[in-house]
């Protein structure tokens, strides 16, 4: 088919101007390629140029098994790999019509702020060594090792998890968990006090990052902006708040926002976000209800060797019906929070054991717009300085 | 023989012992590779790793980059098609080697010293505003869009930064009545230190010599994320490895002016006599004034650790806005201290 | 907001029972005309747009979803809009003009399936090259994503010499 006239558009360029291509191989660039261009030290337009670690996670989804795409999808945003997957299981869920039970939702929560926690401190290192401050990049990745640690002592995984099932989890709390949240939650109180000290109100960085990359509320709105970035410019929407699912509805949390929109403020948005997921996450360790881990239809097809091994280590094995998985034919969406924005799962099933049409709109997707809208009147030294603390990811990104 | 016994003569003449080993180009050279080391693994301390450990482990590290040496000479030096070859070349070694020159104007002991001069300061402080021309050519040579950038920011921070260095240095000139290194000691062990004598030269001075030489804050002109490597992009090889020396060499030249005009150069050595020529008059001054000048390099390399990066245009209002008046500044206060000098003297 | 503007949004689609989306289905032609007034009841931005292709029907069914920031009230949240396209050469107006988020999003949809949007700004592809891609959209149907088995030779597995 021919390209339609509308397809191909011409541009002025204006005189003087030089274009720079900072491509796939520049330390300041992330896996994509931005064509800048420029008027003496003036940004005047960025292209972002995206698709460099395109993945096809959407077509490869239809070849796969609905239980299946769990790990698939976890690579969009590996740090993160809890809250990209929730949303699909909660697309899963009200396709099936079933609920997990409440420990199994109590132990979701717990999963997610600490995979919450783990990508901002990766985000507040990228910030950090894009401003040429290798020491706050080593402490922020140092310190995130500790929440991995935590993860791996509730999931058996550092980072891609894949602990969630259609109605429930997969292994249980383990003893001793309480104790070592508690130490962690003490350590990192302690550190992000230190990083104030030396992050934020070294005067570099504060002279780099306030004032810098202001976002409008009116246009954050406009370009349909989401997660930290939204809400550091005074925009209140969190999935958590809107659509509650797993715990959230019964646990008591704030969502913190800020009004100036500049990277200072998308910093400290996050920061006091780590705060809060602390406070959530004791409080799902107080309140945790018993009972089952997986919900009692799948339960009831449990063998006895199965049984007993949910009883004595607490881990749930996949039935044969889960691995076979039909929904029945329809759509639904479903939406949740992750670190970076809000995640968007739209799927359709035709009664098959594949998906028919599994899409997934991540939140550096929707971000991306910020690139072209935001950076242009900047000089080209707050380029990473803008990119740092958008928190974009590529890979999430491209999918 | 004749002719190695020849060559020996020629080496011991402290002109030429001066220039080639201590301290001209093989102390620098072993300098160079201690400090890099140094810096490499101070910052590993504080970040919470171990710094360089892999090479020479017992040594805790300390070869680092003796092997990091041999391993640029024995890389390939890829020369990019449409890059202008002679001033490719030319330009880093250029750099390095011109960076050293000053060493040629800079006394360590009244009697030691390459070559007699009567005005050392003026000379020193004149040779070190060429490397930064060869910094520019180095970024227009590579026919590369990022280098171009980052010449244009060394030419904008050479403004700069040298009206600070130079109005530093003249403003302490003015406070010694002295154009010679030499005297310049002398008088200092006769009074005090030029820092307490003028502490705003010394300060602004230090802060001009951290701009220079791209000590963070001011790593401006090779800032990684915007830049890539500055207007070292596209060197590889040994080159490579002559750019990453050359601010450190121009680094601790200008340490050593500060040492002998406002740490008191060998201070402490009229006080220690052994008899001995060699060791009264050469080792003990030489290790004096090396060792200020290292441990003021040090300081300024553990800024790396604390700070991060600024913008150009920031950086140039602080470097004009702020600093040049500070040396202004110092400018008046030399004249004072001049005043008190001279009615004391 | 007051009760009738909140009716007069229900009123133009059915609620769906598993998620609470409220789903509109619509022509080409008034795809806009619903965006608009979408719009002035507060859906101020795109959170997708994609579309599912059904090679049987021989149409593709492209699925916008809207959804709003801060709402104090019952409104749904997400909307889906679904229009039918024509399989050939499937054309829809687009909806920049609407809500400046639909650009990229447009872009990708252009991208896999081949939806051409008229007038929007740039409408190139955005994750895959041109140059590989030229004419073929890979999320429809009849692009299918050859799969390789590994055979097994013999001498696998033992040490080589």
């Amino acid at each position: 088919m021919t390209i339609p006239a509308q397809a191909i558009t011409t541009r002025r360029i204006a005189k003087d101007v030089l274009e720079l291509h900072v491509g796939p191989q520049h330390p300041g660039s992330g896996h994509m390629r931005f064509v800048i261009r420029l008027d003496g030290d003036i940004m005047v337009e960025v292209d972002p140029d995206i698709g460099f670690v395109h993945r096809t996670m959407e077509k490869l989804a239809e070849n796969r098994e609905w239980l299946k795409a769990q790990p698939l999808f976890e690579r969009m945003a590996i740090l993160d790999a809890a809250n990209v997957t929730i949303g699909y299981f909660l697309a899963l869920e009200k396709l099936l019509d079933i609920e997990p039970p409440p420990r199994a939702k109590y132990i979701r929560t717990i999963l997610c702020e600490i995979s919450r926690i783990a990508s901002h401190l990766y985000g507040f290192g990228i910030l950090g060594i894009f401003l040429g401050h290798s020491t706050a990049y080593m402490w922020f990745f140092g310190d995130r090792e500790v929440f991995i640690e935590l993860a791996e002592r509730l999931t058996g995984q550092r980072l891609t998890y894949s602990f969630f099932l259609p109605g429930g989890v997969r292994r249980d709390i383990p003893t001793g968990f309480k104790d070592d949240f508690e130490k962690a939650a003490r350590y990192i109180e302690k550190r992000l006090k230190e990083y104030e000290a030396i992050f934020m109100n070294n005067p570099v960085i504060r002279v780099r990052v306030e004032g810098v990359g202001v976002l409008t509320k009116d246009m954050a709105v406009r370009l349909g902006v989401v997660g930290p970035n939204a809400r550091a410019s005074g925009v209140k929407h969190d999935i958590r708040v809107e659509e509650p699912y797993d715990a959230y509805p019964e646990l008591d949390f704030e969502v913190p926002v800020y009004k100036e929109g500049d990277a200072l403020a998308r910093f400290l948005q996050r920061v006091d976000e780590i705060r809060e997921s602390l406070k959530i996450i004791r409080q799902a360790l107080k309140a945790m209800p018993n009972g089952p881990i997986i919900h009692e239809r799948y339960l009831r097809m449990y063998t006895k060797v199965m049984k007993e091994v949910l009883e004595t280590q607490g881990r749930a094995k996949i039935p044969a019906a889960m691995i076979n998985l039909r929904p029945p034919a329809g759509e639904a969406y479903a939406r949740a929070e992750a670190a970076r924005g809000e995640y968007f799962y739209y799927l359709v099933s035709n009664g098959g054991t594949k998906p028919y049409r599994a899409r997934v709109v991540s939140p550096s997707f929707r971000n991306v717009l910020l690139f072209k809208y935001l950076m242009p009147g900047y000089r080209l030294a707050d380029f990473p300085a803008i990119y740092g603390s958008l928190d974009y990811f590529p890979p999430e990104a491209d999918r | 023989m004749g002719v190695i016994a020849t060559l020996i003569d020629l080496l011991m003449w402290p002109p030429v012992f001066y220039l080639v080993i201590f301290p001209g180009f093989i102390f620098t050279f072993v300098l160079l590779i201690i400090l890099i080391w140094a810096e490499r693994k101070v910052a590993g301390r504080i970040q919470m790793r171990y710094g360089p450990l892999e090479i020479s482990p017992r040594l805790a590290g300390a070869l680092q980059l003796v092997a990091d040496l041999l391993r640029y000479l024995t890389q390939e030096i890829i020369i990019p098609r449409r890059a202008d070859r002679f001033p490719y070349f030319i330009a880093p070694i250029a750099a390095f080697v011109l960076g050293m020159l000053p060493i040629v104007a800079i006394p360590f002991s009244p009697h030691y010293y390459p070559i007699p001069m009567n005005d050392s300061i003026l000379i020193a402080a004149a040779l070190t505003t060429i490397p930064p021309l060869l910094t520019i050519l180095a970024g227009w040579a590579s026919n590369n869009k990022f280098s171009v950038i980052g010449g244009a920011r060394e030419s904008y921070l050479t403004a700069a930064y040298e009206a600070v260095i130079l109005i530093s240095i003249a403003s302490i000139v003015l406070a010694y009545s002295t154009l010679d290194f030499t005297k310049a000691v002398m008088l200092q062990e006769q009074i005090t230190w030029g820092i307490l004598l003028n502490p705003i030269a010394a300060l602004a001075m230090l802060v001009g010599i951290m701009m220079a030489t791209s000590r963070f804050p001011f790593e401006i002109v090779e800032a990684e994320p915007e830049v890539v490597m500055g207007p070292y992009t596209e060197y590889s090889g040994i080159m490579y490895g002559l750019c990453m020396g050359i601010s450190y060499v121009r680094m601790f030249v200008y340490n050593l002016i500060f040492t002998l005009l406002f740490l008191g150069g060998w201070h402490p050595a009229g006080l220690i006599s052994t008899g001995s020529f060699v060791v009264d008059s050469i080792l003990v001054p030489g290790a004096i004034v090396a060792t200020k000048a290292i441990v003021l390099s040090l300081v300024m390399v553990f800024a790396r650790s604390v700070y991060g990066r600024y913008r150009i245009d920031q950086a140039l209002a602080a470097g004009w806005g702020f600093w040049f008046v500070i040396a202004l500044l110092s400018l008046v206060v030399s004249i004072g201290v001049k005043a008190i000098i001279g009615w004391r003297a | 907001m007051t009760a009738s503007k909140a009716s007069e949004v229900l009123s133009r689609g059915t609620i769906r029972g598993k998620d609470g989306a409220l789903v509109i289905n619509t022509t080409v032609e008034e795809l806009v005309n619903v965006a608009r007034e979408l719009k002035e009841l507060g859906y101020t931005h795109v959170v997708s747009i994609t579309a599912i292709d059904y090679p049987q029907e021989n149409k593709i069914v492209l699925v916008v979803h809207a959804s709003l920031y801060e709402a104090s009230d019952d409104r749904p949240k997400v909307v889906e809009i679904r229009t039918e396209l024509n399989r050939e050469s499937p054309v829809a107006p687009t909806l920049t003009g609407v809500w400046p988020s639909a650009e990229f999003q447009e872009r990708e949809a252009y991208d896999h399936f081949g939806i051409v949007f008229d007038g929007h700004p740039d409408l190139r592809r955005v994750l895959l090259l041109e140059e590989d891609f030229k004419g073929v959209y890979p999320l429809r149907k009849d692009f299918v994503v050859p799969e390789e088995g590994i055979e097994y030779k013999e001498g696998w597995g033992e040490l080589r010499g």
